[in-house]
């Protein structure tokens, strides 16, 4: 079967500082069983290459919004790595009009409310910016359908193994930054994580 | 607690409690925070995804990347 779209990379799996290379593993995209491959999680990009050889489905890490691990079996039967797909939030995706805007809202939409006294009083509806309630907002984001996203799910045959293709894929995401992103003023030590050891 | 806080004073407080993550799309996530960065990439455990202020979906733990964190919140936990 052929997916097409703008989210899936023409790349070839990738050869070097491949962290994860996992043969057997099933891909699903958007919950359509696209059969057993292997996976590659590179510093370069990750890809899942079919088992006959094609389809190769190759992704930038700059475009997998959120990773998580899934072990809910209502939503899926399978215990897997999820990802979502995006490509919206990407300033070299629009024009120099919509990326101006992009980083005006990135700066300004990235609002932490610093508790006012005592945050334990803080509540998720007293947020920030007129965003009232968290319910029945944003735009509707259906099973996998929306436009621009796509929904990834890699089953691997041992699920023993979804820690450590977790970590392999934040420890990626990180070496990929948006160029255009605004870096959080005045964080101690830049981009560094916090420390959570404190 | 100390009476002033800087944003970072507060994202180091908050560590290890529950928050909600809300993306520029709308979706929002909620679980404790694990850790994040000065990108704003965010790792949280016991999450769960809303859309549309339903339950969709729950994860064991989840990376979000920093440019879709439109912002976070500290959460009441839910009794």
């Amino acid at each position: 079967m052929v997916i097409e779209s703008e989210l899936i990379s023409s790349l070839p799996p990738p050869t070097e500082n491949v962290k994860i290379h996992q043969p057997q593993t099933l891909a699903f995209v958007n919950h359509e069983d696209l059969g057993k491959g292997t996976l590659y999680i590179g510093e370069s990009h990750l890809s899942w290459v079919h088992e006959s050889g094609q389809p190769v489905l190759s992704f930038n890490y700059m475009d997998i919004c959120i990773h998580a691990i899934s072990r809910d079996s209502s939503s899926f039967p399978h215990p897997c790595l999820y990802m979502m797909l995006d490509n919206s939030s990407r300033t070299e995706n629009l024009g120099p009009e919509n990326a101006h805007n992009i980083d005006r809202g990135a700066l300004d939409g990235v609002v932490i409310r610093g508790p006012g006294g005592n945050d334990e009083e803080m509540d998720v509806g007293d947020a920030v910016n007129g965003e009232d309630d968290d319910d029945n907002d944003g735009p509707d984001q259906g099973d996998g359908g929306t436009p621009g996203t796509m929904e990834v799910r890699l089953v691997p045959e041992d699920p023993a193994i979804l820690e450590s293709m977790f970590q392999a894929m934040s420890e990626c995401q990180t070496l990929h930054q948006d160029p255009n992103q605004p870096v959080y003023d005045g964080y101690p030590g830049g981009a560094d994580p916090v420390d959570t050891n404190k | 607690m100390s009476k002033r806080q800087n944003p970072q004073d507060f994202l180091k407080h908050i560590i290890g409690k529950p928050v909600m993550v809300k993306l520029n799309s709308g979706v929002d996530y909620r679980g404790i925070l694990a850790c994040l960065d000065g990108y704003m990439n965010i790792a949280l455990e016991q999450t769960e995804e809303y859309v549309n202020g339903q339950l969709k979906n729950k994860y064991g733990d989840a990376f979000i990347r920093g440019n879709n964190v439109f912002y976070i919140s500290t959460q009441k936990r839910r009794l």
